[in-house]
């Protein structure tokens, strides 16, 4: 039997936050993760913007959380050894209904404390961004907001949180949990485990995972959200994250200048069919197409290289039907952050959480982890943890004499597997060695960036596989593209061939 | 740093036939730099016959008509490097390479562009839908099954009517492998005619015409996509389990870029073969490439006789007097040598190839005809 002070269920960004924040405290953790790798949930596809928190009410912990996140996120991402791109970020919009909300949003800012915030005028607004339509009427600015890539910030908190004892289980499903006397029994399949405290960080499924102790409150009804993704030779176009107040329809644009130099442009909003259906749909695609002609028409669309489908984990109450007895929802969705204390065994949900959870996700993890250490009665907190994590080698941060050294040290660092970015074979198998490392070939490119530049990976996938394989020690037939089931090479004799 | 006169980028067909044609006009310092572990190119993986008709007057298959350079590049005294990436190409005419021997910085006269293309993404068409596996591009599919020996799908749908597409299709039904059908939004074939008889045809691998696919599913692994019929808007559910693409090649053309000049491309520079635009026959490759050689050879040649000999230069030689030196060596009348950007603001010319090429400026980049061929080619911005 795995005895746990605490299990954290789920490992996007949310859990690999809570668990590298429970190690600040004398807790035996672990964190359980039903797939190949970690944040490949919601945490995968996201706008991947660090917020600074004008959009928030004043006075909320939402508003709170995002504000300081914002201030802090350097030192966060300086202590994980993450990139960020403090870019900045300016909010257009080209007409009145558009101009009102911005003053308003400039009034939330002030008194939420964003520092910096100022309104700019038309001419500033182009000053700054000589491409953004000259129709735009106002600009909201904030210095503090940023970019950071999603997934390489919770895999550094994973990485983190192991380094600082934490246990990472991968491929281990919840499917039951047994109220005990004195904690909980989690069944995963062929194991199962006993702890004192759940932390669920489940994601699109957190309501389901309550729902195995206590009956329905709140459930989660998914939306979806497409997005686009262009070549870095587009990159220069906006040096800004650029949010579009719309005059007209209710989603604006959004446009992030990523820390690896692309252009994300989404999201959409369009209905989904299902929680785990990450797929993009025509209309989003063509609405993005069109709101882009009118934000900032000389984008040269013709550099995309990829689109992907977002799904979004929108949170109602619930209520039980009297006549049918099924559980029926709010009108309205919750906008706060929920988090949900269930008793009387120590239990904490954190469930439907939106944007910002990528900002807030070290907030959010710090939140609850020192929760339950009081719900565990008095933890005291642990003198050795270090909230340094060691940033993986990137050639491509280091000047050509350093590299040479490396690759004189091990000759690996000067074989380029990724053409597009660039990426050595040194780098590709660091990946995989590191703990949690990659076993899929979305895992190696999550971590290294491989298979993302323009030619999504044609060239590389091959040597990739065979590098996993190898490294491994199992038939390139085993590897995933990114979790069970996702064959890239048919096994002989399989059912597929 | 290393010194060369020459240094050619890419070891496929146009990069061997440019560094032999280069050697050949008397210039003795020549490096040939190739990624992969071999020399060869795309060729490697062509196991089909189709090659060397005009160039060779005989039909060979892919490595065949490779080996024949190889052999002349080791009997030559080339320096050869493979297992080796030029990363950067910096303005000044200097190369950085990576290879497993480090990081090697080369100070070239001329630089030879020969790094072939890259193949379209399905990401950058409207395609909508999930991104499950086993979806491949036609060059990677056709690397994992002839060069890995990999079984990637029974099932498959190809998606592109392109000369690589065929010929994959046509390798997978070798392979005992069901083609469910090639689809093309065009209504007529995207690739040879020759291709379109030998590898559909004959194998009885449907053609759909005016159709495309607007959605992929499956969840882990692709299970199905819909085709829809570009005449009449109608959509069809088809069952695979492996979707190939073939949907377009661009040139691979960012080093040039790293090194361009005010718009534009530095005169030491020459670009050949699929990186200076696509090529159908490989024969074509290698004569253009032996032109662009010679070229080369002569550009090298003109720098010495000016004085501007290498070894005495200083490590910025190749800015701005170079160019200044080779207009004073190219009198007007010389057509020959009307492949010097004159004004860089208003066109450029394509200094790649026999004919004398013009590319203007336009929002997508630089465009123009290159070879009597009518498909605009986007050249370096
Ligand atoms: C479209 C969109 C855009 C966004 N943009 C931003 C932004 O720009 N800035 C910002 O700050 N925030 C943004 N957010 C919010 C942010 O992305 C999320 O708050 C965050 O990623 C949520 O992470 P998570 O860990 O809750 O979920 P997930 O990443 O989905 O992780 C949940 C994990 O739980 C696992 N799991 C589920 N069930 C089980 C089980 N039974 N057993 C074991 N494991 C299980 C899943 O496999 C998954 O890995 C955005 C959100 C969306 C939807
Ligand atoms: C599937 C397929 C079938 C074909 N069939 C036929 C046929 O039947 N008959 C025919 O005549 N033609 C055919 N062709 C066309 C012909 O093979 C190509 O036009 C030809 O190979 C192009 O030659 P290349 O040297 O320009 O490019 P490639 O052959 O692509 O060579 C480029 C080389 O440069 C290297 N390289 C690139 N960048 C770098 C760098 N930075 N550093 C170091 N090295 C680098 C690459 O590794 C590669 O080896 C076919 C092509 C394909 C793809």
């Amino acid at each position: 039997m795995n005895c746990y002070d605490v299990i954290v269920i789920g490992g996007g960004l949310l859990g690999c936050f809570a668990a590298r924040n429970l190690m600040r405290y004398k807790l035996k953790t672990a964190l359980l993760e039903r797939r190949e790798d970690l944040c490949t949930g919601i945490s995968r596809a996201n706008t991947a913007i660090v917020y600074s928190g004008y959009d928030m009410k004043p006075g909320t912990l939402k508003a709170k959380m995002c504000v300081k996140a914002a201030q802090e996120f350097g030192t966060l991402c300086a202590e994980l050894g993450v990139r960020y791109s403090p870019c900045g970020s300016i909010m257009v919009c080209f007409g009145p209904r558009g101009a009102q909300t911005l003053r308003q949003k400039y009034e939330q800012g002030l008194e939420s404390g964003v520092r910096g915030i100022k309104l700019l005028s038309p001419q500033e607004v182009l000053q700054l961004e000589p491409n953004i339509s000259p129709q735009v009427v106002l600009g909201l600015y904030t210095p503090d907001t940023g970019t950071v890539i999603p997934w390489e910030l919770g895999i550094a908190a994973a990485e983190n949180a192991l380094q600082n004892g934490a246990d990472i289980l991968l491929n281990t499903e919840v499917r039951d949990i047994v109220p005990l006397e004195n904690g909980f029994q989690i069944n995963c399949g062929s194991q199962t485990f006993e702890t004192r405290g759940i932390i669920n960080c489940a994601g699109l499924f957190a309501a389901e995972i309550l729902e195995k102790v206590s009956s329905p409150k709140v459930r989660i009804y998914p939306s979806g959200g497409d997005y686009l993704i262009l070549d870095t030779k587009a990159g220069g176009h906006i040096s800004h994250v650029i949010f579009h107040e719309p005059e007209h329809k209710d989603k604006g644009l959004t446009l992030v200048p990523t820390v690896d130099g692309n252009i994300l442009i989404g999201p959409s909003e369009v209905p989904v069919e299902e929680k785990n259906f990450f797929a993009t749909t025509g209309e989003g695609l063509t609405a993005l197409r069109s709101l882009v002609s009118e934000v900032i028409p000389s984008l040269p669309l013709e550099h995309l290289i990829r689109s992907f489908g977002a799904v979004r984990p929108n949170p109602f109450w619930v209520h039980q039907d009297p006549l049918s007895g099924r559980y029926v929802p709010e009108d309205k969705g919750i906008s706060s952050f929920t988090i949900l204390e269930s008793t009387p065994r120590p239990f904490l949900s954190l469930i439907g959480i939106k944007t910002p959870g990528l900002t807030c996700a070290n907030e959010l993890g710090s939140y609850v982890a020192e929760k339950m250490a009081a719900l565990l009665g008095n933890i005291p907190s642990n003198p050795d943890f270090n909230p340094q994590r060691p940033a993986p080698l990137r050639l491509n941060d280091l000047s050509w004499a350093e590299r040479a050294k490396i690759i004189k040290r091990n000759p690996l660092y000067g074989q380029i597997v990724c053409r597009c970015r660039k990426i050595s074979e040194g780098e590709i198998i660091d990946s995989i060695r590191r703990q949690p490392g990659a076993v899929t070939v979305d895992g190696v490119k999550r971590r290294t960036g491989s298979g993302t530049g323009r030619c999504q990976g044609s060239f590389c996938t091959q040597k990739i596989i065979e590098i996993l394989a190898r490294e491994h020690g199992c038939s390139p037939a085993e590897i995933h593209k990114d979790n069970k089931g996702s064959y890239l090479i048919c096994k002989e004799g399989g059912s597929q061939c | 740093m290393l010194e060369y006169e020459i240094v050619v980028i890419g070891g496929g067909p146009a990069g061997m036939a440019a560094a032999l044609s280069a050697r050949n006009s008397g210039i003795s310092r020549v490096l040939l730099v190739e990624r992969a572990e071999v020399l060869g190119g795309i060729l490697n993986q062509c196991l089909h016959a189709g090659f060397g008709l005009t160039y060779f007057g005989e039909e060979l298959n892919g490595p065949q008509y490779a080996a024949r350079f190889i052999k002349r590049i080791e009997q030559s005294d080339l320096k050869v490097l493979t297992s080796t990436t030029a990363v950067s190409l910096q303005g000044d005419g200097r190369v950085i390479l990576s290879g497993s021997c480090g990081l090697l910085e080369i100070k070239a006269q001329a630089v030879i562009l020969a790094s072939g293309c890259r193949e379209r993404p399905i990401g950058s068409l409207p395609v909508t839908g999930t991104r499950p596996a086993g979806i491949f591009t036609a060059g990677m599919a056709q690397k994992m099954v002839n060069l890995g020996g990999y079984n990637i799908g029974s099932k498959i749908i190809i998606l592109g009517s392109g000369d690589v597409g065929m010929i994959v299709a046509r390798r997978m039904v070798l392979l005992g492998k069901e083609v469910i059908a090639v689809i093309e939004k065009e209504a007529v074939c995207g690739g040879l005619l020759r291709n379109q008889i030998q590898c559909l045809e004959h194998y009885g691998i449907p053609l759909w015409t005016r159709c495309t696919i607007s959605r992929i599913h499956g969840q882990e692994r692709i299970s199905a996509v819909t085709v829809q019929n570009l005449e009449d808007g109608r959509e069809k559910y088809i069952e695979c389990n492996t979707l190939i693409t073939s949907v377009g090649l661009i040139p691979e053309q960012e080093l040039a870029e790293e090194a361009v000049d005010g718009g534009a491309i530095p005169p030491w520079l020459f670009l050949c073969g699929n990186a200076c635009y696509v090529h159908d026959l490989v024969d074509d490759v290698t004569s253009e490439a032996e032109h662009v050689g010679r070229k080369a050879a002569e550009f090298v040649k003109t720098l010495k006789q000016v004085g501007k000999d290498y070894k005495q230069a200083g490590s910025g030689m190749l800015e701005g007097d170079v160019q200044g030196a080779h207009q004073e060596q190219a009198p007007e009348e010389d057509p020959e040598k009307a492949d010097i950007p004159q004004d860089k603001t208003q066109h450029i010319f394509c200094i790649a190839c026999p004919k004398t090429c013009k590319l203007t400026p336009s929002s997508q980049g630089w465009e123009g005809t290159i070879c009597g061929r009518k498909d605009p080619v986007v050249a370096v911005r």
